[in-house]
């Protein structure tokens, strides 16, 4: 197989899986029952929000320096600020900048 | 302000004198930031690979799926086999099924543009359209639609610009790809403000005590399908005292 064959077929088996799985939910539900659907629509939304959250950080290693502080001080961040002032564009691009100076430079050491 | 019992309560907006599109655009926006560096970032990855630029286009714009995305990377990398690549993408993405759950009553539109809503529909995409729903159904289909486009967009425009200057300039994007943490935290708290109670966060951080002891690429999927069973099982129980 060419390496272009190879990174097309690529394209289209991984196209497949997620058509598959985005399109799952929408077959199971022709026959809708209404109330079950409401309450579980309403309720899984934010555990699935939480959950990613846990998930992007999943990797982050608590038991050595600097024991995750780096994604938890940004994180804590990201929650007051988006508290406080309710504007997410605020919130995700002060969050981030901070991660991003306390990942590249020496500040958080000196701190604590 | 409460739930309707039975009812699901998704907020609507009051009197809302812009157009849908503008609406999209402004709750893109945050997406806008998320998508563009960490498609930027995959670009930058995928160049390495040593395939044309135009191949990271068309995967961000017919995959469009981020994580797949960049878990296909290392794959591709170590030349698997392409059932390996299906299945890895297959179990990553699994935890779309349950999207449509939220989804399935405000994607009535025409077929077409219903198989692309379906198509489009990204972790992103379902954390900002399910904070807000316009009060007419035809703008909403609008602005779910335009949500979709934009975010589609943005993350094919990352994709082909980290692509392309991946090999002409040597940017460090360390650390941007937190704006993706960020922003779930943003969600979630909107998410938190709508619904005002405190059991589906128990209930997220129950499952993933649980799945998290299984492997990597397992975990995703066992979190939300216990998340999915925990709250989904009182309501069948109250539905069946009920009858």
């Amino acid at each position: 197989m060419t390496e272009i064959m190879y990174v097309t077929g690529s394209i289209v088996v991984m196209t497949l899986a997620t058509f598959l799985t985005r399109s799952a939910a929408f077959f199971f539900l022709r026959k809708s029952k209404s109330g079950f659907v409401h309450e579980v629509g309403l309720y899984l939304p934010p555990a699935v929000m939480l959950l990613l959250v846990v998930y992007c950080l999943r990797n982050v290693d608590f038991s050595k320096a600097p024991f995750g502080l780096v994604e938890m001080l940004s994180v804590v961040v990201v929650v007051l600020l988006h508290l406080w002032k309710s504007h997410a564009l605020l919130s995700i691009g002060l969050g981030t900048a901070l991660y991003v100076v306390f990942l590249r430079t020496d500040i958080l050491p000196q701190i604590f | 302000m409460g739930a309707k019992p039975g009812k699901a309560y998704i907020p609507t907006t009051k009197t809302e004198t812009s157009s849908a599109f503008a609406q999209a655009f402004a709750s893109s926006l945050p997406i806008f930031f998320g998508y563009v560096p960490l498609g930027i970032a995959y670009g930058l990855l995928f160049q390495e690979l040593g395939y044309p630029w135009v191949f990271a286009t068309l995967t961000g714009a017919i995959v469009f799926a981020g994580s797949a995305q960049f878990m296909s990377v290392g794959l591709l990398a170590a030349k698997a086999g392409l059932t390996e690549i299906f299945l890895t993408t297959l179990f990553l993405n699994l935890r779309h099924l349950f999207y449509g759950f939220s989804l399935f009553k405000r994607y009535q539109a025409s077929w077409w543009k219903k198989l692309y809503l379906i198509f489009a529909l990204t972790d992103e995409t379902y954390s900002v359209l399910t904070s807000k729903q316009l009060n007419s159904a035809s703008e909403d289909q609008q602005y779910c639609f335009f949500v979709s486009a934009l975010n589609h967009f943005y993350w094919i425009a990352g994709c082909t610009i980290g692509a392309l200057i991946g090999s002409q300039l040597n940017i460090n994007t360390a650390g941007f790809d937190f704006a993706l943490v960020a922003l779930f935290v943003v969600l979630t708290i909107e998410q938190a403000k709508k619904v005002k109670r405190l059991f589906p966060f128990v209930i997220a951080l129950v499952a993933w005590t649980v799945a998290f002891q299984f492997p990597d690429s397992w975990k995703l999927f066992l979190a939300l399908s216990i998340c999915f069973l925990l709250i989904s099982t009182p309501v069948i129980l109250r539905g069946v005292r009920n009858d």
